[in-house]
């Protein structure tokens, strides 16, 4: 009996759902699939904001300064925090995401799909920001910034907020 | 007390329980493994962007796993894999918190639950459930492989 240890069955599980998931993966259709590594987003470059360049479906981050730019630039942000800490203080025109459908009716009567938003939470290694992205990504906006500062750098540099 | 908990009808409704939470869990990351990988990746602690493969590979082990404990069918090695999955599970909740995450567990229970003691607490009723199958002394109601 080859399978004869916990170690070894246990090996084969792994072995099999490498295997499988890999499988199923690459050869799914319903868009679904992932690359096996997965792409780290990519930062802003100075002269590519505001200029459509971004091209559909991508994602990108951007500094403070970037984010202070389009801020004056007056383009839309959307505060992916809790309701309470909006509240408590956000970026001026910010709008918050706690009600995902009511932010996207807000956002189709302010401006077109592919019109630049900029989504922003905490800061430091908080993850709502990215999340928020990659859902409104799936709602078909392609013209998506992550500020990955967020809120904790905009306070901090003493800018601007809005209570 | 060790006689209860060696009974196989006891053991048999434990596998049934764990196996099927498992396969549960698995379900939608197995449908939608982007946002798996994206609540793997909030961890911060997956390096290389290997939080893909992961979300890829885990759900199924999950499954496997799961229809192993149900029908009986290396029983050995799943309840060893469970257990193992729940500790990984378990020092990431646990990481996440100690650096303050506020973050989703991905979990693939219920949409939108966040890590917290309680997570924790879950899973390491689950991991002694895990522990109590390996360690049963009978192996009944079990197809493969056939010991008794």
């Amino acid at each position: 009996m080859i399978f004869d240890t916990p170690l070894k069955q246990g090996g084969l599980f792994l072995i099999i759902s490498v295997f499988v998931g890999s499988l199923f993966n690459s050869l799914r259709t319903d868009f679904n699939s992932i690359p096996m590594i997965a792409i780290e987003i990519e930062q802003a470059t100075g002269e590519i904001l505001l200029e459509k360049e971004s091209g559909p479906n991508e994602i990108r981050s951007i500094t403070t300064d970037q984010a202070l730019l389009l801020y004056k630039e007056g383009i839309l942000f959307v505060d992916a925090r809790d309701i309470e800490e909006y509240e408590e203080g956000h970026i001026p025109g910010a709008i918050s995401s706690e009600d995902f459908m009511e932010l996207t009716f807000h956002i189709e009567e302010v401006q077109s799909k592919s019109a630049p938003i900029v989504t922003y939470c905490g800061g430091g290694e908080c993850a709502k920001s990215e999340d928020l992205a990659f859902d409104l990504q799936a709602t078909g906006y392609n013209q998506i910034y992550i500020y990955l500062g967020g809120w904790m750098e905009w306070e901090n540099k003493g800018f601007e907020i809005e209570k | 007390m060790k006689i209860v908990f060696q009974n196989p009808i006891l053991i048999l409704m434990i596998r049934l329980f764990l196996g099927g939470l498992f396969i549960y869990a698995s379900l939608d990351k197995i449908t939608d493994p982007q946002s798996f990988s994206r609540d793997i990746s909030n961890y911060h602690i997956i390096p290389f962007g290997l939080e893909n493969s992961m979300a890829v590979i885990l759900p199924w082990l999950e499954l496997f796993i799961g229809l192993g404990l149900i029908l009986g069918c290396l029983v050995d090695g799943a309840a060893l894999v469970s257990m193992s999955l729940l500790v990984i599970f378990i020092v990431a909740i646990g990481s996440a918190i100690l650096r303050g995450y506020n973050i989703e567990c991905g979990c693939g229970l219920k949409e939108g639950e966040v890590v917290g003691t309680q997570k924790l607490l879950e899973n390491t009723i689950l991991f002694l459930l895990g522990f109590l199958i390996l360690r049963r002394s009978k192996k009944k109601y079990e197809i493969f492989p056939n010991t008794d």
